[in-house]
């Protein structure tokens, strides 16, 4: 073994007897059936696809149950699918084209996208790469130009910036030039093998063409499965979809609608760019609370001790008569119009049985394909009794949205899990929906990004919430993965990765490779005027986004900062005495950035070069001011001076321990910064930091507050954390240091003269906590604290608990008195 | 190579008994839990007693079964039901001792998780390297990959790991 750690750590990766035994039962079990069978043939090729289906569910439901009866058939690998080397037998090769052709495929990355997001959002470029080594080749190699540096000059803007085609996303002709680029793509990543279990070869089910646009589906055409897995991560626990800036003096924005019910101050979800709100699992509006909890949408009067519910909505579709399945993940409240996103997923015991649903056999094409986005719009004039308005439909899982100006913007990542087929656009064109009914998007709609890692379609619609419409909506087939909005124009970003390999040359007894290993960020800009959407432009820039507070709109121009880690290696071989060596290059360590760039996305101004060896943790941009905070031992917050965005400059640099993940403009001249702090390298518990930015050449910090805390969901969602200027108040959820990790909401005051003070680290009613989706807010003189299933009431002076109400069943239990309203729902759709 | 089809087959049992820890090695790194791994397990020596692929020599029955393992990882995770549902365990609580791996120090743990962080092909070739001890014309030849990409994929992911592992330990 290459060292004691390693085979201390291999020798404890064993399987269980117990796990030795199943095998062998399951074994035995496999003998006898195949016995049965009059056969050691695989299990028999003219079962139905849906067999096939059953089988990539099969496996993982049995490890639902660990003492799961491992159903024989369940391993049916369609013959040649996972081993096709293995008929060939006299072939040399043994192992499966599947595996040993072009690394694993769009398939993997997609998942690991998502999975990396769940820890650290840089990450989730580093798992593309799979695919990127190759998609960078075919879509890539030949365009990037040698010299894909940022250069200082705002007078060469063309060798900075890597402009790709003719700076806005090509608009293809018709389905069909989609269909062969998703087809080749598919083809080239070899998930078309991968695939063929799950994809049907069913062509006698009723087509929907081009032409015919519109397609009744009381059973949600393509289905929707699936969503939950994706969309939960990517709402919830992803650290990339931050936002915030507003809430600075913490008067909330009040839009028109609103004024009603506003009798008192009360907190709003923190957003990243004031004005422009972000969804959430709970909204109020100074009078009645709305929660998204346990798949349900509870609403409540809030009113300190006598806070009581007073109607709950069980989403339609989740009746037992329904096949689908809708899974509320976040909402808007917009005046009376309470908008709800979520995930709709058909059951997919449907698909398995292969039922048909009339004339079509959903069995045979929608499984592999089904996800979709649903928007639901309720009328909450009268919060006792909602009533459902309208409801959207789009394909994909739930990326983000942000609403502004009535206006709610949507966007959804659909990933092309399903093989295209070429005479049907449903087959590869994203569906847009209302109602039950579905269409095609319209061709005008879709533009192409010049670097497809994957097979995977941002949609972007926008609705009016006034009118209860969709306004528009446009789709580019490309990944993004960093998405930030602004009042003029919505940003979407994805990483990808380049890999070069020089041709080898020969030094004395060595044959060279070079290796060029390089992350980049593909930046589109979509223009929005009152909901229409335009596809504007689009640029290339070295070096990849943390989340979406590393951009930000200022005067016209977009700010970005990124970390460069780009790295570069050469193995020399020595062919004579089969001796290889790696030689690093140790100079390539990653570096940060920061860019300006204009409304045609070109670089106007950049800052480069800085904090060699570190990452970037968090930024905010403040109007004509930038801070960012980079880390490996010590934490610089730097901070920019952006004024001139032709040139702008560093200003001060301030080094301390730890560093913040979460920066918050704390009214005037203040900072606050959440992070962890840190003695060296070692990572250590929960930390506010207050800076002092009215000086920008001389920024301090001002007080630093370690918390009883080891871990916060607040360090990376900003929607969970609580800050008000005015009222002193800072409140995140924790999950304690001492005392049997205990899951707290903390809530400290900050005055220029003590620094922070702990009022108090508040316990929680709900028994099983989850240290995500905690959510703090006041109305009044009251603090809510959400948690999963209970609704914890506070005295906001005292801090005292006043109460608690539990949201999970229709049974209300209280520490006060409160009953409960049977829902006068469920609320039916047509 | 007709000389393969003359082997004998190995039994099943004396190829469980002889790669149940390479297989199930594995399968851990390239799955999330305990339980996944298991299925991986299972489902490798189900595939290779129905085939019975005529493995003539012991390393092309490692490499079969290192390719093979690797495909139904990769079927699980990105079958459907794993996309649809959502994992309890992902997040780093408490609760998720239990149903994760976990090795006897926390620095190896935090090794571990290093690695399985890594994107999978830099995975598969340091699980190779580090742990199955195998030589890197060997991992070239299981995987079916130049020996240049072994290596190139072994130095990669060695920094990637080097640069996760210096924030929180300091192992180097």
């Amino acid at each position: 073994m290459r060292d004691p750690i390693f085979q201390d750590m291999r020798g404890q990766m064993k399987p269980d007897d117990e796990v030795l035994d199943r095998l062998k039962t399951a074994l035995e079990a496999d003998l006898t059936n195949q016995v049965a069978e009059g056969s050691f043939a695989p299990a028999p090729t003219g079962a139905p696809q849906t067999a096939a289906l059953a089988n990539g569910d099969v496996n993982p439901d049995s490890s639902a149950c660990p003492d799961g009866d491992v159903n024989p058939d369940s391993s049916a690998f369609p013959d040649g699918d996972v081993n096709p080397g293995s008929s060939a037998s006299s072939s040399t090769a043994l192992h499966s084209p599947v595996m040993s052709a072009p690394p694993p495929s769009a398939l993997g990355s997609g998942r690991d996208r998502r999975r990396g997001r769940f820890s650290v959002a840089h990450l989730s470029a580093a798992a593309v790469l799979v695919v990127a080594v190759i998609a960078a080749s075919i879509f890539f190699s030949g365009r990037l130009s040698p010299e894909p540096h940022m250069s200082l000059e705002p007078t060469t803007p063309q060798t900075s910036t890597l402009t790709v085609g003719a700076g806005v996303a090509r608009a293809p002709s018709d389905y069909q030039e989609l269909y062969r680029l998703l087809d080749l793509h598919r083809a080239y990543s070899g998930s078309k093998a991968l695939l063929g279990a799950e994809v049907a070869s069913d062509v006698t089910r009723s087509e929907i063409s081009a032409d015919a646009a519109f397609v009744e589906s009381p059973q949600a055409d393509t289905g929707a499965a699936g969503a939950q897995g994706e969309t939960g991560a990517q709402g919830e626990a992803s650290p990339a979809p931050m936002a915030s800036l507003a809430q600075e003096a913490g008067e909330p924005v009040v839009s028109a609608g609103e004024e009603k019910q506003a009798t008192g101050s009360y907190s709003e979800t923190n957003v990243q760019v004031k004005g422009i709100d972000e969804a959430d699992i709970i909204k109020t509006d100074g009078s009645f609370l709305y929660v998204l909890a346990q798949d349900e949408l509870t609403i409540l009067k809030a009113a300190g001790s006598e806070t009581k519910e007073l109607a709950r909505v069980r989403f339609a579709q989740n009746q037992e008569d329904t096949s689908y399945r809708f899974t509320p993940q976040e909402m808007y409240l917009s005046g009376s119009v309470l908008a709800v996103i979520g995930a709709r997923s058909q059951f997919a015991a449907t698909y398995e049985k292969g039922e048909t649903d009339g004339a079509r056999d959903i069995a045979a094409f929608g499984y592999a394909r089904a996800i979709e986005t649903e928007l639901i719009l309720y009328d909450v004039s009268d919060p006792s009794a909602p009533k459902l308005l309208n409801q959207f439909s789009q394909s994909g899982s739930y990326a983000t949205s942000r609403l502004f100006d009535n206006t709610l913007y949507l966007v959804s990542s659909y990933y092309l899990s399903g093989e295209p087929v070429s005479d049907r656009p449903d087959s590869y064109i994203p569906l847009i929906g209302e109602g039950e009914i579905r269409a095609c998007m319209d061709i005008e709609d879709i533009r192409i990004m010049p670097d497809i890692q994957q097979p995977t379609y941002t949609v972007v619609t926008s609705f009016d919430l006034g009118s209860c419409a969709r306004v528009d909506e446009k789709t580019v087939l490309g990944s993004a993965e960093t998405i930030y909005m602004s009042s003029d124009n919505l940003y979407l970003g994805s990483s990808v990765f380049t890999s070069e390999v020089k041709e080898p040359y020969a030094d004395s007894v060595y044959m060279v490779e070079e290796h060029v290993e390089k992350r980049l960020t593909q930046l589109i800009r979509i223009g929005i005027s009152a909901g229409a959407l335009d596809v504007a432009a689009q640029c290339v820039v070295d070096g990849e986004l943390l989340n979406q507070f590393s951009l930000d709109e200022y005067a016209g121009n977009l700010r970005l900062v990124v970390t460069l880690h780009n790295t570069s290696y050469r193995v020399l071989t020595d062919a004579s005495h089969n001796v290889e060596t790696i030689q690093y290059d140790d100079q390539q360590v990653s570096t940060n950035a920061l860019y300006v760039l204009d409304q045609s996305m070109e670089t106007i101004g950049s800052v480069e070069g800085l904090a060699q060896d570190e990452r970037i943790y968090s930024a905010r941009f403040a109007g004509s001011v930038g801070y960012m905070v980079t880390y490996r031992q010590m934490d610089p917050l730097f901070a920019f001076d952006l004024s001139d965005p032709r040139a702008p400059r560093i200003t001060s640099e301030l080094k301390i321990p730890g560093f913040s993940t979460y920066l918050h403009p704390f009214g005037e001249d203040r900072l606050l910064g959440l992070g962890y702090s840190a003695t060296g390298a070692v990572r250590e518990g929960v930390k506010l930091s207050m800076f002092n930015t009215a000086d920008a050449f001389n920024v301090t910090e001002l007080f630093a507050q370690s918390v009883d805390a080891r871990e916060s969901e607040a360090l990376s969602n900003h929607k969970a954390v609580l800050v008000d200027v005015a009222r002193t108040i800072i409140g995140f959820p924790g999950i304690k240091d001492f005392g049997g990790g205990e899951i707290c909401y903390f809530v400290y005051s900050y005055t220029d003269t003590g620094g922070f003070m702990l009022r108090g680290e508040l316990s929680l009613s709900a028994s099983a906590l989850s240290w995500q989706g905690i959510r703090g807010l006041f109305i009044d003189d009251y603090l809510y604290v959400f948690s999963g299933d209970w609704l914890d009431i506070f005295d906001l002076v005292t801090l005292t608990s006043v109460g608690s109400v539990r949201l999970s069943d229709a049974a209300l239990s209280a520490s006060k008195e409160s009953t409960a309203i049977e829902p006068s729902l469920p609320l039916a759709v047509d | 190579m007709n000389t393969i089809a003359a082997e004998p087959l190995l039994d099943t049992t004396e190829v469980i008994n002889r790669y149940k820890d390479m297989v199930y090695g594995i399968a851990l790194t390239h799955t999330r839990n305990r339980s996944d791994a298991e299925d991986v397990f299972q489902d490798v020596f189900l595939v290779y007693h129905r085939k019975q692929p005529p493995c003539g020599d012991e390393e092309r029955l490692k490499a079969w079964l290192i390719t093979t393992t690797l495909y139904c990882a990769k079927q699980l995770i990105t079958s459907s039901w794993r996309r649809k549902v959502v994992l309890l365990h992902e997040y780093p609580t408490e609760a998720s001792s239990e149903e994760g791996f976990h090795f006897r120090t926390d620095e190896q743990d935090s090794v571990f998780s290093a690695l399985q962080e890594l994107p999978r092909a830099y995975r598969t070739v340091l699980h190779l390297f580090y742990f199955e001890d195998m030589p890197l014309a060997q991992i070239a030849l299981a995987l079916d990959i130049k020996l240049g990409t072994v290596k190139a994929r072994l130095s990669r992911g060695r920094s990637l790991m080097r640069d996760r592992l210096k924030g929180e330990y300091f192992y180097a």
